[in-house]
C-alpha cells in the first residue's frame, strides 16, 4: 500500500515536472532558422484548374465578414497573428498569381494600349456596377468602361488612368485603365478581363471579387489564407498613399487566364476608379441618406441610434476632375471605410515592404502617371505635390515601423592568418536615405547570436555612412557556428526603433552566405 | 479467413492507388507555399507555447463558428430571396440552378446545442430544401420540403414539407398562468408548481398554397397532418411528466394522436424590408380546424391574429415597435384536446412554458441600426395565459426585458444574440444561420 502511494506520489511528480517542462519549454524566444536552398524568386501557383465558378460578395457579406465574423473568429483564436506566408527568405513577396514581383517599371504596365475606336456595347455575362458597361473595341479586345459623376468630368477616369500605373509599379497585376472621350463624355476604359504580365494576350474570364477571408474554395492553387498574405495587408497603405476609401469588391479581382482546365487564377487591381478618394466624393454626392446611422458604430450603439444626423460631408475640390484627395495623410490612423480584414492583421514587416516600395517609385514614374490622366496643368501639379506628400508620409511611417536596414552585400573576410579577420556586411538605411532620419543621430546596436538565439559576444554599436552602414563580424564565429543570427538595432536620438533586424548567415568568414532577413 | 484476405488486398489497392495517382493541383501549390519562406524551423517567442495548448482547446469552436460563417455567407446568397411568397424583386435568380449546404447552430441556456444544416437546391421555379438538426442522442430532426413557384393567374407558391422531430427536451408545467393555483392540473403529492419534461415524437406533413394578391398582402391555404407521441424524458427521474402528474391527468400524455388541420391566414405587412429595420404595418390572422383521427376524435377550432406597428423615431432606421399576438384554440366536441395543441407563448422572449386555450403576448422592441447589416435592439415582452378570454390574470404577467445583436440582410435575420432576464429567469440565445421562422404559420406551433 506504501509503495503504491509512493508511486503515486511519483507519478504525481513526474507529471507536474512534465507540464512545467512542456509549459517551460516554450517560455523563449528562439528565432526561426533558414533552410540552405536559395531564396524562392518564383511561387508556383499557377497549375492547370478547371475554371471556378462565378462568386459574388453580397455588401452584406462583406459588412459581416469584416464587422462580425473576423471578429468572432479572432476572439476564438489565441496564436499570435502569424507572419505573411507569401514572404521568401529575403522578407520579399515573391512572384505568384497574386504579385508579378521584381522592380516593374513604366514600360510593364502598357500592354494592349488605348482601345481602338469606335466601341461596340455589349452584353456582360456578370452583374456590373453602377456606372460601367461592357465593350469591344475595333480590334475585338474587350473593355469596361467606367462613366463618370454629372459635373465631375474625368474625375474617374484621371483616378483609375492614373492610380492603375502607379500600383502596377508597386508589383500588382493592375488592369490597364486609359481615359477615353465616348459621344462628348471622358470616360474610363479598363482592359478587364485580360490577363496580366507575361500572360497578356491569353484568353481571360472573370470569376468574381478576390474575398478578403480564407480562400476560394474552388482554386486549388489557393491554399494561403488571405489574410496572411502580404500583398494584401499592405493595402492599407497602399489605400493611405492613393487614398482609397474602401476595399470595394469591384477593386480586387480573380480572373481566370487560360483555355478551360488548363488556365489558372490571376488576381488582379481592376477598379482603381474610386482611388485618390474620387470614390467617397461620389458617395457624399451621392448620399441623400441623412437618416443613415452614425459612422462611429460604437457611439451608434450607445446612444440608441439618436447621436445627431452628421448631414452631408463637404465635397468641393480643387477641380471637378479630382476628388477629395488632400496633401496630408496620417497612415497610422488611416482606416478604410469598411474594415478590411488582411489589412488589420498587417505587421511592421508587412507595412515597411510595401513602404519601402512606394519609396522606390521614381519621381518620373509618378510624373508619368499624371500625364495619363489627361487633366488639366493645375490639376497635374497638384496632384504631383499631393502624391509625393503622402508618398513620403507612408513610406516615413513604415519605416519608422522597423529598423529599415537593406543589405547590400556580404564583404567575405581576406585570407590572412590573423586570428582577427573579419568578414563584413554593408547595409543601406532607406530612412536615412530617403531623408526622414539624419545619419548622425543614428546608432546601431549590433548583436551576434547562435542559431538558437543565444549571445555570442557583447553588443556593439556601429554608426553609419550617410545611408551606409558597414558591420564586421570576427570571421572566427561563423567558421565555428556555421550559422549565425546579426540583430541590428537602429536607435535614433536616443530612441531604439520597434523592431531589429535579423539577418542570418551561414558558410564561413571567407565565404559567408545570406540565408535569411527578417524586419 | 478469407474476409480478411480481401480486407488486405483492398488495402494494398488503396495504398498503391493512393502511391501512384496523380498529385493535385492543391497539394502542389501546398507544396509551394512551404517552401517559399525557406525557414526549416520557425520562430518561436515566449508564451507561444500556452497560446498552442489554449488552440488546442478553441481549434474546434473557432472552426465551427468559420463554418457557421461560411454557411451564412452561402445562406445570403441562396435564400435571402426565399419568403413564402417572393415579391416581385425577390424571386431567386438561378443560373441554371443553385445548390447549398447552410449549418446552422441554435444555443440557449438551459438546452442543448442544435447544430444543424440546411441543403437547399434551387431550380428557379422549384426549390427543394432539406434541414437536419441534431442536438443530441435524443434530440434531432429532420425537415424536407419542396415549393414550386407558379406565375399565372397570380403569384404564388405550392408547397409539401415533412418534419419528423425527437425532441427530449419538452417541458409542460400544467395549463394556466400560475399552474400550481389552477384546479384543472392534478399533480402529484408534494409537487405542485413543478414542471414534467417529456419526450415528443412528432412527424408531420404540411401541404400550402400561398398567394401574393398584392406586393404587401399574401393568403395562405395549408393543410396537415401531425402525429405526435408522448413520453416521458429520457433521463429526467423526478422530474419526468408522469411523476409530476397524476397519469390519465393530462389529455394527450403517454399516447400517440394523429390530427388532420386546415388552416386560412392572411398576412398584410407594410414593411419595405423585414431584416432591416424600417417603418411600416404588419396584421396577421389564421383560423383553422383540426380532428384528431385515430380514436380519440377530439376537434378543436384555433384563431388568432398578430398586430405591429413600426414606427421611426429620429432617423428612418430606429424603429419602436409595440406588438400584440392573440392566440387561440378551442374544443369543438366532448373529447379534450390534448396538451401539446393547446396555446403556446413563441413569440415570448422568456421561456415558453406556459399554455392554455388562449395566449396573449404584449411586446415593446426599440431597434436600431449601428452599421449596415447589423443591428441594435431593446426589447420589453409581457404574456399571459388563460382559459378564457374573462379568465385573463394580468396581475400575474410574466414578463421579461432583454437587449440583442443581429446580423441581417434586407430581408432575413441571418444571426442573433440576445440576453434577457425577467421573472422567470435569465435566458441567452445565440442564433447562426437562417432561422427555422421562414414559411407557413403552422411552422410556429
Amino acid at each position: 500500500m506504501k509503495r503504491k502511494e509512493r508511486r503515486g506520489f511519483g507519478h504525481r511528480v513526474s507529471t507536474t515536472a512534465t507540464l512545467f517542462l512542456v509549459v517551460t519549454a516554450g517560455c523563449f524566444y528562439v528565432p526561426a532558422r533558414f533552410s540552405a536552398a536559395p531564396p524562392v524568386t518564383t511561387v508556383r501557383d499557377d497549375f492547370p484548374i478547371p475554371v471556378p465558378g462565378q462568386s459574388t460578395v453580397p455588401d452584406e457579406l462583406r459588412y459581416s465578414q469584416a464587422y462580425v465574423e473576423y471578429a468572432v473568429v479572432d476572439a476564438f483564436d489565441p496564436r499570435r497573428i502569424s507572419e505573411s506566408e507569401d514572404v521568401n527568405a529575403l522578407d520579399e513577396v515573391p512572384a505568384s498569381s497574386w504579385f508579378a514581383g521584381g522592380v516593374p517599371t513604366d514600360s510593364d504596365y502598357v500592354r494592349n494600349g488605348p482601345p481602338r475606336l469606335p466601341l461596340a456595347e455589349v452584353a456582360s455575362e456578370r452583374k456590373l456596377p453602377t456606372g460601367v458597361r461592357v465593350f469591344d473595341d475595333a480590334d475585338g479586345k474587350r473593355w469596361e468602361v467606367v462613366a463618370d459623376e454629372p459635373g465631375r468630368s474625368g474625375m474617374r477616369a484621371a483616378s483609375g488612368a492614373i492610380t492603375s500605373r502607379l500600383v502596377s509599379l508597386l508589383g500588382y497585376y493592375a488592369a490597364e485603365s486609359y481615359p477615353v472621350r465616348l459621344g462628348g463624355a471622358r470616360l474610363l476604359a479598363v482592359r478587364y478581363p485580360a490577363a496580366r504580365g507575361a500572360l497578356a494576350g491569353k484568353e481571360a474570364l472573370d470569376v468574381g471579387p478576390t474575398t478578403a477571408l480564407g480562400t476560394r474554395i474552388d482554386d486549388p492553387n489557393d491554399v494561403v489564407d488571405h489574410t496572411h498574405r502580404r500583398s494584401l495587408r499592405a493595402l492599407g497603405l497602399v489605400g493611405a498613399w492613393l487614398g482609397l476609401d474602401e476595399m470595394r469588391p469591384q477593386l480586387l479581382r480573380d480572373v481566370y487566364v487560360g483555355a478551360p482546365d488548363v488556365g489558372f487564377v490571376q488576381h488582379q487591381v481592376v477598379g482603381l476608379q474610386d482611388a485618390l478618394v474620387a470614390g467617397r466624393l461620389v458617395g457624399i454626392l451621392h448620399d441623400t441618406d441623412a437618416d443613415r446611422p452614425a459612422r462611429n458604430p460604437w457611439l451608434a450603439l450607445a446612444t440608441l441610434g439618436f447621436l445627431p444626423k452628421e448631414g452631408a460631408e463637404g465635397s468641393a475640390t480643387l477641380t471637378t476632375s479630382l476628388g477629395l484627395f488632400p496633401e496630408f495623410v496620417d497612415p497610422g490612423a488611416y482606416d478604410f471605410a469598411v474594415p478590411y480584414p488582411p489589412a488589420l492583421e498587417a505587421q511592421p514587416p508587412d507595412l515597411y515592404w510595401i513602404g519601402k516600395r512606394i519609396a522606390a517609385i521614381p519621381h518620373s514614374s509618378i510624373v508619368a502617371a499624371i500625364s495619363a490622366g489627361d487633366i488639366g496643368p493645375k490639376t497635374s501639379a497638384y496632384l504631383d505635390r499631393a502624391l509625393l506628400a503622402r508618398r513620403d508620409s507612408v513610406a516615413r511611417y513604415a519605416m519608422s515601423l522597423v529598423t529599415p536596414l537593406e543589405v547590400t552585400r556580404l564583404v567575405a573576410a581576406r585570407a590572412s592568418s590573423s586570428p582577427e579577420k573579419s568578414f563584413g556586411i554593408d547595409c543601406q538605411d532607406l530612412a536615412v536615405r530617403q531623408g526622414f532620419e539624419a545619419a548622425a543621430n543614428t546608432t546601431y546596436y549590433v548583436d551576434v547570436l547562435d542559431d538558437a538565439g543565444a549571445s555570442l559576444r557583447e553588443t556593439q554599436t556601429a554608426t553609419p555612412r550617410g545611408p551606409a552602414l558597414h558591420v564586421d563580424l570576427p570571421a572566427a564565429l561563423l567558421d565555428e557556428w556555421g550559422y549565425l543570427i546579426v540583430r541590428i538595432r537602429a536607435v535614433r536620438d536616443g530612441r531604439a526603433a520597434p523592431r531589429s533586424l535579423e539577418l542570418h548567415v551561414s558558410g564561413h568568414g571567407a565565404a559567408p552566405v545570406l540565408r535569411g532577413v527578417r524586419h | 479467413m478469407r474476409s480478411w484476405r480481401v480486407v488486405g488486398l483492398g488495402l494494398v489497392a488503396l495504398v498503391s492507388a493512393a502511391w501512384t495517382r496523380p498529385v493535385r493541383a492543391d497539394e502542389r501549390a501546398a507544396d509551394e507555399a512551404a517552401r517559399v519562406a525557406g525557414v526549416s524551423r520557425p520562430v518561436r517567442y515566449s508564451g507561444d507555447t500556452g497560446r498552442d495548448a489554449l488552440n488546442v482547446f478553441l481549434f474546434v469552436p473557432r472552426h465551427v463558428v468559420k463554418f457557421l460563417f461560411w454557411g451564412a455567407s452561402v445562406a445570403i446568397g441562396v435564400i435571402e430571396k426565399q419568403p413564402i411568397v417572393p415579391r416581385a424583386q425577390e424571386v431567386v435568380s438561378s443560373h441554371g440552378g443553385r445548390f447549398a449546404i447552410l449549418p446552422t447552430l441554435f444555443a440557449e441556456t438551459g438546452s442543448p446545442f442544435d447544430v444543424g444544416a440546411r441543403m437547399i437546391v434551387d431550380f428557379g421555379a422549384v426549390a427543394t430544401g432539406l434541414r437536419v438538426g441534431f442536438g443530441g442522442i435524443h434530440y434531432f430532426e429532420i425537415e424536407p420540403r419542396v415549393a414550386f413557384q407558379l406565375d399565372v393567374p397570380v403569384r404564388s407558391v405550392l408547397a409539401f414539407e415533412g418534419l419528423y422531430k425527437v425532441d427530449n427536451n419538452r417541458v409542460y408545467g400544467g395549463v394556466g398562468q400560475d399552474p400550481a393555483s389552477d384546479r384543472r392540473n392534478h399533480f402529484q403529492p408534494l409537487r405542485a408548481g413543478a414542471s414534467g419534461h417529456y419526450l415528443e415524437e412528432r412527424a408531420r406533413w404540411i401541404g400550402s398554397y400561398a398567394v401574393r394578391l398584392h406586393h404587401d398582402f399574401e393568403v395562405l391555404l395549408s393543410g396537415s397532418l401531425d402525429r405526435r407521441t408522448v413520453s416521458d424524458s429520457v433521463g429526467a427521474d423526478e422530474d419526468a411528466l408522469s411523476r409530476v402528474f397524476v397519469p390519465g391527468s393530462v389529455p394527450g400524455a403517454f399516447e400517440s394522436r394523429r390530427t388532420v388541420y386546415a388552416e386560412s391566414a392572411g398576412c398584410l405587412d407594410t414593411r419595405a424590408t423585414r431584416g432591416r429595420p424600417s417603418s411600416g404595418f404588419l396584421a396577421e390572422g389564421y383560423a383553422g380546424t383540426g380532428h384528431e383521427i385515430d380514436g380519440h376524435g377530439s376537434v378543436f377550432v384555433r384563431a388568432g391574429g398578430r398586430a405591429a406597428a413600426y414606427i421611426p423615431l429620429y432617423r428612418k432606421t430606429n424603429i419602436l415597435s409595440p406588438k400584440l399576438v392573440l392566440d387561440g384554440i378551442a374544443q369543438a366536441g366532448t373529447v379534450p384536446i390534448s396538451f401539446n395543441e393547446l396555446a403556446g407563448e413563441p413569440d415570448f422572449r422568456g421561456y415558453d412554458e406556459r399554455r392554455d386555450h388562449l395566449s396573449l403576448v404584449a411586446s415593446l422592441d426599440y431597434r436600431w441600426l449601428i452599421v449596415e447589416h447589423v443591428g441594435a435592439s431593446l426589447f420589453f415582452d409581457t404574456q399571459v395565459v388563460a382559459a378564457g378570454f374573462d379568465a385573463f390574470d394580468f396581475g400575474a404577467l410574466r414578463w421579461v426585458g432583454g437587449v440583442g445583436l443581429d446580423l441581417h440582410s434586407d430581408d432575413l435575420v441571418l444571426g442573433q444574440l440576445s440576453l434577457a432576464a425577467g421573472n422567470g429567469g435569465l435566458r441567452l440565445v445565440f442564433e447562426r444561420g437562417v432561422s427555422n421562422g421562414y414559411g407557413d404559420r403552422q411552422h410556429r406551433d
